[in-house]
């Protein structure tokens, strides 16, 4: 029983993370813009799984570069909103269904966690890393849809991890299947968030190559160059047919959208440019509570990394620099870019907490003292780390949530209704409204952002078939057809339009 | 008598004449820098006056994160001038909270500001004085105390509202206690505690001082190979530094306090600080266990990581502004042997140094490098080291300001310490080489004298000094004056005047600190215009308007134009009336504006100039 108590354990922290990150899982309100075009594009995949759209079907202008408005939507790799369609198909469309698949996969990500951490350092180790790692603040918060880019990165986290355990047990073992499985899981990572999956090929070079830079014993290392060349294609094989079929369907935007990757390189996105030491706040922010000790562990851990020629130690930094490196000469810097150094700096940690609280013979009374300190330190940071997961899950987001407006708009208006939405400017929790009632109803939904814009893209939606209807918070001289006091929008039908097909009957 | 009574005698009477000298030393340093102090207001102190305003009414609301109004960033000047507008608060006429309030930018404000930096930088001399002794003796010390006192640029500045000063001060003081750290073996921490206090301050005053942060590792690695030193040791002392400079950064910066990063920095900060503190303690090479080493490390870079992210907002800014430094020119031209010039090139500061030096100046620094050569083979070569470490820092400094294109000749006072500290050691040596006692004391008497006479004999305008062998005239012509020298004379005679309350005067923008001493009303020339030029009284003009007002810089681009300080002003018929001379140089003329010209109207100035 003592002999498997690590893994009593760690089914334990599986089953309460996921238990956790069920809580108000299908909260109404999208957390970003970024989650509702997620969802919805999800939604529209069901219809048409090899063809992702945001505006299933437009009824007024748009352009191929804008992400938030355009037909073909290729703005974020496939596979984490095929697998939010996979779950709407079994499990209808709702917020809960979109974000089951990530709930899913980040606790199955803890679990490769804990499996690379065996390997590399003892159970024990990978057991306070998988731990931190499952009631990590912001992985509850992308799980949640808190946080940008919500599924995307949960869905890179996990593959990254399947395909880098392929690496180390490839490392180790040298057998094909490793290769496979490395391969396939640097493809589907590339298929979830593209570019950042090759930090798999990183690792696995930095393998290769530490011994020559006495890194890590030769004797450790059983991966070859062929190898490596098999794994690049394996990963060809299963991103490359994607690719190659979105380049070849949708060139213009598969164009824009590949650039727009690389842009971010040398360009201020979004307005996501941010001075190189931004890398330090934001990785403040992933580990939250545990910041400081992981820190001190990967700095510290430094030192070890020529003294004791450890494969895994050196594979593990070469994950988390080679995650970070990039990051620092970026222009453009987002909060979850660095994600997937999560597990390698957890396993770090985990491997010096269990160096540092292990007594020793020649421990002073000072140094009691200060293990029995750095315990309790220990204990508290983790306490404080299950309390704000929880406090995340606890945020349950259902106000403004145009339940109403839209099971309104569902039974009173004709299929070809087209809603033009006005956005809040100032208010950013507006900004996805006409995306959230698109997810919400089988409608087209257009924004607008100047009060008169209407009228403008009535016609324009009338030229092209569809009957437009307003859904604003401001007062307008149109004929109102429904307010909703709990949406706080009213929908507003326009003149010499039909009002709905119960209208039309009478 | 007996011999022991001889003896003590000699003690008493030797003890005498130490304290004779001491106390002379203390006035000399005190007296010439706290004098006078309403006089001569120049460039930029109603600006350093206007920060130091705006930082202790941020102070005393406690809105920490207002305390930053400058990039240089100034914290001590700003902390010491704070220090005077709050012992206003004891009088009947508080300070008043206005910025703009115009009773504030009196010569007697200025002089409140200016004495506590007065003050503090008489006493960095006196500890520079102290660490001199402990290098190289006393007799050295005295004269480098002395030497220092009468440095005329280093006492100049020390009597500005400004931070040229207290910057150069605290950072030689910060090298020359890291000098006696290593020269006693590292074996006391509190050289090391002061030396990363006075850095910190140095930083914190003028950011250009951080960057003896490039020089000073080649005096650790060159230490730790001449004298053997422990590397491990070394290293703690290092950490103990670097901790006390920040622990004096997060103490003396309010702005950091409101920074939410603190707790993390006082925490570790604190815990490396106490860490190297208790361990270079010991007397035993410090010994680490390799997890120690590693949390050691790892807290370290917690460490650098926190203060990056805490003050990357202000020190984004002055690295840029470091950078544009070092990139773009200043605004105003210089004059330099004869050109007008953006960037008068790397021949300005070595020019600038000469001229502003003493008359024994470089023999004397020629004589210690020698001595220090000299020495060089000797078993026991502290001189040596000593000595080529000084020389190091001043080319370090010199170079590295001829390299940057923005050049202002006050920069050079960074490295006017370490001269000073050399020509007392170029005079001490050549003392030894007599061995009459009196003859050697009088020799160092008359050092002194021959380089303090011609300084102290322009008070207080000591920045209108010039190397005697040069002529008033050529150092008028061929270098750019300074600022501000003389007004306060030009409108003492204009006070006199009778109903002098009602005469209108017309300044240029380089005469603008005019107004601050005069009792009547004040126009600057790029302000005029036609309906108010109609009824001056007198035209005020400063010989750098007569050096480089108008006139288009040699290095201009093609489709420069001259600022609009710096273009000449309406001509009005005018007739000399008064010029103020400094140091046999014209520095201020008072025109008197006449109804008509006169009939030999010789004085146009600027004709020629573009418009």
């Amino acid at each position: 029983m003592r002999k498997r108590l690590p893994e009593l354990i760690l089914v334990f922290v599986l089953l309460s993370s996921f238990s956790l990150k069920l809580n108000h899982l299908g909260h109404y309100r999208f957390g970003t813009i970024d989650e509702c075009c997620h969802a919805l594009v999800a939604k529209n995949l069901l219809k048409h799984p090899f063809k992702p759209t945001l505006i299933d079907e437009p009824y007024i202008f748009y352009g191929e570069t804008e992400w938030g408005s355009n037909h073909v939507w290729l703005h974020k790799p496939i596979l984490p909103l095929w697998q939010g369609a996979l779950s709407f198909f079994f499990f209808g469309v709702s917020t809960f269904a979109f974000r089951l698949p990530s709930a899913l996969l980040s606790t199955l990500a803890v679990l490769l966690t804990y499996l690379i951490g065996v390997q590399l350092f003892s159970r024990h180790a990978a057991l306070i890393a998988s731990f931190a790692q499952a009631f990590s603040y912001f992985i509850m918060n992308l799980v949640q849809g808190y946080q940008f880019s919500d599924a995307v990165d949960i869905s890179l986290l996990f593959y990254c991890e399947l395909g880098m355990y392929g690496v180390i047990r490839l490392v180790k073992t040298g057998k094909w299947r490793f290769v496979w499985l490395s391969g396939i899981g640097q493809g589907l990572a590339f298929l979830s968030k593209t570019y950042p999956a090759f930090i798999i090929t990183g690792v696995a070079l930095a393998a290769l190559l530490s011994p020559r830079l006495l890194l890590a014993k030769k004797e450790d290392c059983r991966l070859h160059w062929f190898h490596l060349l098999a794994i690049l294609g394996i990963t060809g094989v299963v991103a490359g047919a994607w690719m190659l079929y979105t380049a070849i369907q949708f060139p213009i935007e598969f164009k824009i959208e590949h650039d727009y990757i690389f842009r971010h390189l040398t360009e201020n996105i979004e307005f996501w440019g941010a001075p190189w030491h931004r890398v330090l706040n934001y990785t403040d922010r992933i580990f939250d509570c545990f910041f400081i000790p992981v820190a001190v562990a990967v700095c510290g851990g430094v030192t070890r990394l020529f003294r004791e020629k450890h494969m895994g130690r050196t594979l593990l930094y070469a994950w988390g620099i080679g995650v970070m490196v990039p990051f620092l000469f970026a222009t453009t810097k987002t909060p979850s870019a660095t994600l997937i150094k999560v597990p390698a700096f957890y396993m770090i940690f985990g491997d010096f907490v269990v160096r540092t609280v292990q007594r020793k013979v020649k421990d002073t009374r000072m140094h009691r003292w200060f293990r029995k300190g750095w315990m309790v330190t220990l204990c508290f940071f983790s306490l404080m780390t299950i309390y704000m997961a929880y406090d995340s899950t606890a945020i349950n987001s259902d106000t403004k949530t145009l339940l109403e407006t839209a099971t309104f708009a569902e039974k009173h208006l004709p299929p070809n209704a087209v809603l033009l939405v006005e956005i809040n400017g100032k208010n950013p929790a507006y900004h996805c409204d006409a995306h959230y009632l698109m997810f919400l109803t089988p409608f087209t939904a257009h924004t607008y952002h100047s009060e008169h814009a209407y009228k403008a893209m009535s016609r324009q939606v009338k030229k092209n078939g569809g009957i437009p209807y307003v859904v604003t918070e401001s007062e307008l001289p149109l004929p109102i057809l429904f307010k909703s006091e709990k949406d706080k929008r009213t929908l507003y039908a326009l003149p010499d339009m039909p009002i709905g097909p119960d209208e039309n009957k009478k | 008598m007996s011999t022991q009574e001889n003896e003590n005698i000699m003690i008493k009477l030797q003890r005498v004449v130490i304290s004779f000298v001491l106390v002379a030393l203390i006035l000399l340093t005190f007296l010439p820098r706290t004098l006078s102090l309403p006089k001569h207001w120049s460039s930029d102190e109603d600006l350093w006056m206007q920060r130091t305003h705006t930082f202790f009414f941020a102070l005393k609301n406690g809105k920490f994160k207002e305390t930053l109004p400058a990039y240089h960033p100034g914290m001590p000047t700003m902390w010491l001038g704070s220090l005077a507008l709050w012992s206003t608060y004891l009088t009947k006429f508080p300070v008043k909270s206005d910025v703009e309030d115009t009773n504030f930018y009196t010569p007697a404000m200025l002089a409140l500001v200016r004495l506590p930096i007065a003050v503090v930088t008489g006493a960095l001399i006196l500890l520079i004085g102290f660490c001199v002794y402990r290098l190289f003796g006393k007799v050295s010390a005295m004269l480098s105390i002395a030497l220092l006192s009468v440095e005329p640029f280093l006492l100049s500045e020390s009597r500005r509202a400004h931070t040229d000063a207290l910057t150069a001060l605290f950072l030689f003081l910060s090298l020359l206690l890291w000098l006696c750290a290593l020269e006693s073996n590292l074996s006391r921490r509190r050289y090391i505690v002061f030396s990363g206090i006075s850095f910190a301050l140095a930083c914190l005053t003028k950011s250009y001082a951080c960057t003896l942060i490039l020089f000073i590792p080649l005096v650790w690695v060159w230490y730790a190979k001449e004298n053997n030193l422990c590397v491990s040791r070394m290293m703690w002392s290092v950490l103990l530094w670097l901790m006390m400079i920040l622990a004096t950064a997060v103490g003396v910066c309010p702005y950091m306090w409101t920074r939410v990063e603190m707790l993390v920095l006082c925490t570790f900060g604190g815990a490396l600080l106490l860490w190297s503190l208790r361990t270079l303690a010991k007397t035993d090479t410090p010994k680490l266990t390799h997890t120690a080493f590693e949390v050691l490390v790892g807290i370290f870079f917690v460490v650098v990581g926190y203060t990056i992210t805490a003050s990357a907002p202000v020190v984004t800014t002055i690295l840029e502004k470091m950078f544009q430094a070092v990139a773009e020119s200043h605004d105003l031209p210089k004059l330099f042997l004869g050109n007008i010039l953006h960037n008068p090139g790397g021949l300005y500061f070595p020019t600038v140094t000469v001229v502003w030096s003493g008359v024994l100046t470089l023999p004397l620094i020629g004589v210690s490098v020698w001595n220090a050569a000299a020495q060089r083979k000797q078993k026991n070569n502290k001189v040596f080291c000593l000595t080529i470490v000084l020389v190091l820092f001043v080319l370090f400094y010199l170079i590295g300001l001829s390299i940057a294109a923005k050049k202002i000749s006050r920069y050079l006072v960074i490295f006017l310490p370490a001269v000073s500290v050399l020509t007392a050691l170029g005079a001490t040596h050549l003392a030894q080489h007599f061995t009459r006692k009196w003859v050697r004391y009088a020799l160092l008497v008359s050092v002194f004298l021959l380089q303090a006479v011609p300084v102290l004999r322009l008070h207080p305008y000591y920045r209108t000094y010039y190397h005697p062998l040069l002529s008033g005239k050529w150092v008028a012509e061929n270098t750019t004056c300074i600022t501000g020298a003389g007004l306060d004379l030009a409108a003492e005679y204009l006070n006199a005047k009778p109903d002098a309350e009602n005469i209108q005067v017309r300044t240029t923008w380089f005469s603008k600190d005019f107004g601050n001493y005069f009792v009547g009303d004040m126009l600057q020339r790029h302000q005029q215009t036609h309906e108010t030029s109609h009824d001056f009284d007198y035209d005020i003009e400063y010989l750098r308007d007569k050096q480089v007002g108008g006139k288009i810089p040699r290095d201009a681009p093609e489709n420069y134009k001259i600022h609009g300080f710096l273009r000449p002003g309406r001509n009005l018929p005018r007739e000399l009336e008064h010029v103020v001379t400094l140091n046999g140089i014209d520095y201020v003329w008072i025109y008197r504006i006449l109804d008509f010209p006169p009939e030999n109207a010789s004085e146009t100035p600027h004709e020629n100039v573009p418009p």
